[in-house]
């Protein structure tokens, strides 16, 4: 890896990183604050939960502890969509800019005529990627955190670093599949919209096998599926093996694809 | 003789079905300067990327200091300085900035010789490369591409977008350079700038290599455009020369393209009559590939 393209990375993406992290944070912050009032009306929310169809309920992960725990009530509201598509959205940004963005600008040309190879390039900018996804994971949980001692809400910190691995791993398949289509396509909007396209694809196939048994078969292929239920993994405090091994496994293959376009990609 | 710095040999690459360059085979040697040229679109770019591997080529192979262009490219490019022909340099950096982040690469320790550059080229390095000028732009991608002495710089249409000042500077720092023994690979679409500075150069078109030529030979067959305006008039078949066309002609005015081997039988003619006015031009390279080359 090399210190000073980490470094150049690193301070590039300083805005949006803080940007991110503060809209996450503030984001948990908010719905930790009303967790108590939400809390304390369960029994109203238990009465409307029942008139709910059953398989509703099973597709969005619902049940009462969803408003009765906060780490339920974050896993349903926050953790199981809106803040992976947060996190998501900004790998994807990231991947494709890396790349793609950088062939498309002209500047990977400067780049890669100085006295550095394409690996060191691609492995440069992914441990920058890491380093800024932990920083806004960081942030959103401070932002739990912080309002939960001050409300006195009990939460284990235990429970959310096992979540957050869970989580990483979840970002690095997508991570895998953005650096591949930033290192196959020359285009940044290309590199952008065809992993854009598959996480919609693999929500929808998830919440379509959830709601239908007959579909049920086809959640293989989501990567939703694997990525589970985070208020289960938070409570249980017990990392799905097999699940992230398939997400690890994705973000893998197509990480050591991506070097192996890369490598051999004409740039002009 | 003097080793071979670059070294191609049955080059080839084509993108897809189109080609880029075909069965190029040339070599420059340590301390020559080299000018290569040719038509927009002829394959002068694509030479270029392929000797700093930006490109994969199709066929045949590239060799810098004796070293293999695709296998050894990261040793190769230590000892390369490159001007892209249309800079493309971090738009968010400052011209400082940016001349940082590469001298970062190199282990050398720095010189006073990229402030000699950065002064006598007048470029101001405080400000963000995305208010730069054109002019400014290939200022910084020119120091960037001289700061470190390499053994090899190549540069891709380098007088583009430079005042004839800076020009003028610029002609001066790489003869310095060339003096120092520093060997100098440069496309070109400008005689005059070729002519200034270049030992040999080589002719491209349709990406195959139609000449390589010393800088005597090539003046030798270039063409220049005269113009005459005579005071009491003149008989045209004094100017019927062999290899002479007549582009235009009036009572007292005449336009030739005349090869440079045959300026003397022109001037021998011209002695007969009394002239107001003489102007000698030299004809854009391109016009001298359409009328050598086509």
């Amino acid at each position: 890896m090399n210190f000073n393209l980490i470094k150049k990375v690193l301070k590039d993406y300083r805005i949006s990183v803080l940007l991110f992290s503060l809209g996450t944070s503030a984001y948990s912050a908010m719905m930790v604050s009303i967790f108590p009032s939400i809390q304390s009306s369960a029994s109203d929310l238990a009465g409307y939960m029942d008139k709910m169809p059953a398989a509703f309920k099973e597709a969005f992960d619902i049940s009462l502890g969803s408003f009765t725990t906060i780490e339920g009530y974050l896993s349903i509201e926050y953790f199981s969509l809106v803040w992976v598509l947060i996190l998501i959205s900004f790998t994807l940004a990231f991947t494709s800019q890396s790349l793609a963005g950088e062939v498309d600008k002209g500047t990977m040309e400067t780049l890669l005529t100085q006295p550095i190879n394409r690996l060191n390039v691609l492995f440069s900018k992914s441990f920058t990627w890491l380093v800024n996804i932990l920083i806004i994971m960081a942030a959103t949980f401070i932002g739990v955190f912080i309002p939960a001692a001050i409300a006195g809400i009990e939460v284990s910190y235990f429970g959310f670093l096992i979540f957050s691995l869970a989580a990483l791993i979840f970002f690095w398949a997508f991570f895998g599949l953005g650096m591949f289509f930033s290192a196959l396509f020359y285009d940044r909007s290309k590199a952008i919209f065809a992993p854009l396209g598959i996480l919609f694809i693999a929500y929808l196939v998830d919440l379509v096998g959830k709601l239908y048994p007959d579909f049920e078969k086809f959640r293989v292929l989501s990567l939703f599926k694997y990525y589970g239920n985070p208020a289960e993994v938070m409570q249980d405090k017990v990392l799905p093996g097999m699940d992230l091994g398939v997400l690890f496994g994705v973000g893998l293959v197509f990480f050591i694809f991506s070097a192996i376009v890369f490598k051999r990609k004409d740039i002009y | 003789m003097k080793d071979s710095v670059v070294e191609i040999e049955k080059l080839t690459k084509f993108y897809g079905k189109n080609l880029g360059v075909r069965d190029l085979s040339f070599s420059v040697s340590e301390g020559e300067v080299f000018g290569f040229l040719g038509p927009n679109g002829a394959g002068k770019t694509t030479t270029i990327r392929l000797l700093l591997s930006l490109l994969y080529p199709t066929s045949g192979t590239a060799k810098i200091f004796g070293l293999d262009s695709v296998k050894d490219s990261l040793k190769i490019r230590k000892e390369v300085g490159y001007l892209a022909g249309d800079p493309n340099i971090y738009p968010t950096l400052t011209g400082k900035a940016f001349l940082d982040f590469i001298d970062s690469f190199r282990l050398s320790k720095k010189s006073d010789y990229r402030q000699q550059l950065i002064d006598r080229l007048g470029l101001d390095i405080k400000r963000k490369v995305k208010h730069y000028s054109r002019g400014n732009l290939q200022k910084l991608g020119l120091v960037s591409a001289l700061m470190h002495r390499p053994k090899l710089v190549i540069l891709d249409e380098p007088s583009s977008g430079l005042d004839p000042l800076v020009q003028v500077e610029f002609y001066k720092i790489l003869n310095e350079l060339k003096k120092e023994g520093m060997t100098i690979f440069m496309s070109s679409h400008n005689l005059t700038e070729v002519e200034k500075t270049c030992d040999r150069v080589g002719i491209i078109r349709q990406g195959k290599m139609v000449t390589v030529e010393s800088i005597e030979r090539l003046r030798h067959l270039s063409l220049r455009v005269a113009e005459i305006f005579f005071d009491n008039g003149y008989q045209k078949e004094d100017f019927e020369i062999d290899s002479v066309k007549i582009l235009e002609s009036g009572e007292n005015y005449l336009k030739l393209q005349v090869p440079s081997r045959v300026i003397n039988e022109v001037l021998a003619s011209l002695t007969k009559y009394k002239v107001h006015d003489l102007n000698l031009t030299t004809p854009d390279l391109e016009e001298v590939f359409l009328q050598y080359y086509n």
